[in-house]
């Protein structure tokens, strides 16, 4: 069965919360070690920085209509048993997994031009860059939790989202990390 | 046998499942468009998009 299904069977607010909590935990815990990333490559000149961002973006969007890129990925689901806990708290654990960007599938080329600009066009300062790269993990987290939370809160059937829309998505990532990159650039 | 009732909230709850992704589309194309003149914005659209485009796996 659709772990997505699993957790419909006990939609709930507050498993709707779970879900989202850890979802967000696991993209903050992804965006740190981005950030420690983001630390070593500092002496790499801004330009260069931001026009390799650009070339990644480039490359990248093409796989967002079909993947002619094999991107590396694990390849792996949440496991079943996840879901013999409470389901509070397989919520957590499972979005957790999910947050995290890289444990399971990744189906889109997203994630991978949010990773580079994370680590190649952070800001300069460590509040700034901080700030940045939680904004990025929170919101990745929202994003991440949307569909299951909001079917979890609202009592509403999971179906799956059109391609359409998972599409979309990808492209205003991409078009939001090449303005990033842009602003880099001209900073 | 499913009262008439029941099959009503069925219909109301798939309608208010499929309403998640345009809304949820909707809202990124309008932030996207304010990405190249807010850096703070940019961020956010870039990692909400990313997230909700995993959203066709689990």
């Amino acid at each position: 069965m659709n772990s997505a299904l699993l957790l419909h069977r006990h939609a709930s607010p507050a498993v709707a919360v779970n879900h989202l909590l850890g979802a967000v935990f696991g993209a903050v815990l992804t965006a740190s070690t981005l950030l420690l990333v983001s630390g070593l490559l500092t002496p790499l000149p801004d330009a260069v920085a931001a026009a390799t961002t650009l070339l990644v973006v480039a490359l990248l969007a093409p796989a967002v209509f079909r993947p002619i890129w094999r991107l590396p990925q694990r390849r792996w689901q949440v496991p079943r048993q996840v879901f013999d806990d409470r389901p509070e708290a397989a919520a957590r654990r499972f979005a957790f997994q999910l947050g995290l960007g890289f444990r399971t599938y990744v189906t889109s080329p997203a994630p991978y031009a949010v990773a580079t600009m994370l680590a190649l066009v952070a800001p300069h300062g460590l509040g700034e860059a901080a700030i940045a790269a939680m904004s990025v993990a929170v919101t990745f987290g929202i994003g991440r939790s949307a569909v299951v939370s909001s079917h979890a809160l609202f009592g509403s059937a999971a179906v799956d989202q059109p391609r359409w829309a998972l599409n979309a998505a990808s492209l205003c990532s991409l078009v939001a990390v090449a303005a990033v990159a842009v602003d880099a650039l001209s900073a | 046998m499913r009262t008439p009732l029941a099959a009503a909230a069925d219909t109301r709850a798939l309608a208010r499942s499929r309403a998640v992704a345009p809304a949820f589309v909707a809202c990124l194309v309008a932030a996207t468009a304010v990405s190249f003149v807010s850096a703070p914005v940019a961020l956010c659209v870039a990692g909400a998009g990313a997230g909700y485009s995993l959203s066709g796996s689990v």
